[in-house]
């Protein structure tokens, strides 16, 4: 279960402050998969990166008594000038601790996933954007979670890649659940029932969809 | 005694158990990627590592050698005179002022959830003072074995003053982190009293080549302390200064830890804000 209390985030640049969120509050619960709507910058990502931890709120707090992924789709958290292998090692041993079979497990399973061939004992920094995606998008998929954070991740990388992802993502979403961010609302039709549409910082939870996607198209064209 | 399972005493223990079973795979991994960092920057692998310290110390050892060519002393070798204070000062420089940019350098880990910002400062001192005891090593072997001399008169005051100056090292090391990323002038601050600092904290001269009158305004300093109570321990003939005292480091260091853990406390939810 995640539980988000009273979240509130603004943003300050240049003498600026712009509200995110005021005091917004839901639950979402284990076994849910649930759709992130909203315009652009109405802060889809920085409440999936709050969710993920990888953000603070100003104030109220995420209560996560589950395991949650990092946010898949942001290409964060590697070394450039470590290779792929010594990158998935790290998160490995993040993970795992010392329990070798494991780490062993996960950098083979990234390594065939990945399908990048010798580049994945080359520095990260001389990855093509669609190689990165690749080695980050197989991490994620090594470890099961309780809950995956997926920002746009299925827009991305080649037609056969994609499709691979896809295929990966529909076996994931039946034991895991997801909480998503994507602009083509076709995309998540497959993986969503829930849907929680944000606009002018507040949090609105819709138990179907099709409905919300109502909602978001009305917010979006009024 | 059993321990009744619902207790909070006991839901307590098992929540401390499993923070420190995370904090330790954070930090055993961060060791891991800070190891393999250097040892891909550098040529030789993980040699390559121990390179680059000796061979500036080294330089340094050769050039100062040269002009303090006069008794330190007591029987006290000029080689280990300076060497003392050559590894303690780096020591401290690698940890703490370089602590002070880890907010920037290590951002991006802050993508794994279990990561804190302190974790990236206690795995970096753990690599530093690995680092810099087997350059120590390494260094005074050396002199030894050149120099034809073997002198260590206290092998456990040596141990104790360098892990008393790597605790002091890592409290500055979490305080800079924090005043620099609240405030960023803290850096060019901290950057314009480098220098005047590698001056006062005696890497090449003794407490005791000060006049009276102005040492107290550097005996405050506890890499001098430390510096000094190392080469005293190397050798007991080495005089040792009134104003210098093992009690004084180690209260000095543990009390600036205890102010920094406080302060990281308080500041910890705003460090990991973007």
């Amino acid at each position: 279960m995640i539980k988000v209390v009273n979240l509130s985030k603004t943003y300050v640049a240049k003498g600026k402050s712009r509200t995110i969120f005021k005091n917004i509050n839901f639950t979402i619960n284990k076994g849910e998969s649930v759709a992130l709507l909203g315009r652009n910058g109405a802060g889809k990502s920085t409440l999936l990166n709050i969710i993920g931890g990888v953000d603070q709120p100003d104030s109220g707090e995420v209560v996560r008594n589950c395991s949650v992924s990092w946010p898949l789709g942001l290409v964060g958290g590697f070394q450039g000038s470590l290779s792929a292998r010594e990158n998935v090692m790290f998160v490995s041993k993040l993970m795992y601790g010392n329990k070798s079979f494991l780490i062993k497990k996960t950098i083979d399973f990234v390594e065939s996933f990945a399908e990048i061939g010798n580049y994945f004992d080359l520095p990260f920094k001389t990855y093509s954007s669609g190689m990165r995606l690749r080695v980050t998008f197989g991490l994620s998929m090594a470890f099961s979670f309780d809950f995956y954070l997926i920002d746009e991740i299925t827009s991305v990388g080649d037609q056969k890649f994609r499709q691979k992802c896809n295929e990966f993502l529909v076996n994931k979403v039946a034991q895991s659940s997801f909480i998503m961010v994507n602009h083509n609302l076709n995309a998540l039709k497959d993986y969503c029932d829930k849907a929680i549409v944000l606009h002018n910082g507040n949090a609105l939870m819709y138990n179907s969809l099709s409905e919300a996607i109502k909602m978001h198209k009305y917010l979006l064209f009024e | 005694m059993t321990l009744n399972k619902n207790s909070y005493f006991y839901r307590y223990l098992l929540r401390v158990k499993s923070g420190l079973k995370i904090q330790i795979n954070v930090i055993r991994s961060l060791i891991y990627r800070e190891f393999i960092t250097r040892a891909s920057l550098v040529k030789f692998g993980y040699f390559g590592i121990l390179i680059e310290p000796l061979g500036i110390m080294s330089i340094f050892l050769a050039i100062f050698t040269l002009i303090r060519r006069r008794n330190v002393g007591g029987n006290l070798d000029v080689l280990i005179f300076l060497i003392s204070g050559i590894v303690i000062y780096t020591l401290f420089n690698a940890i703490a002022i370089r602590s002070m940019n880890s907010m920037d350098a290590n951002k991006s880990l802050f993508f794994y959830r279990q990561i804190q910002p302190i974790d990236t400062i206690f795995s970096r001192t753990i690599v530093e003072v690995f680092i810099y005891t087997l350059v120590f090593i390494i260094l005074v072997s050396l002199a030894f074995i050149f120099k034809e001399i073997f002198s260590i008169s206290d092998f456990s005051l040596i141990v104790i003053s360098f892990i008393s100056l790597s605790i002091y090292s890592m409290g500055i090391g979490i305080f800079l982190m924090i005043a620099t990323f609240r405030y960023e002038w803290v850096k060019s601050v901290v950057q314009f009293l480098q220098r005047p600092l590698w001056f006062l904290s005696g890497v090449f001269f003794s407490l005791n080549d000060i006049p009276q009158t102005i040492r107290p305004y550097i005996s405050w300093n506890p890499i001098i302390q430390s510096i000094e109570l190392t080469r005293h321990a190397f050798s007991n003939s080495y005089p040792l200064n009134d104003a210098v005292s093992l009690p004084y480091l180690i209260k000095v260091s543990l009390g600036v830890l205890t102010i920094s853990l406080w302060l990281y406390n308080k500041n910890s939810r705003i460090l990991k804000t973007k």
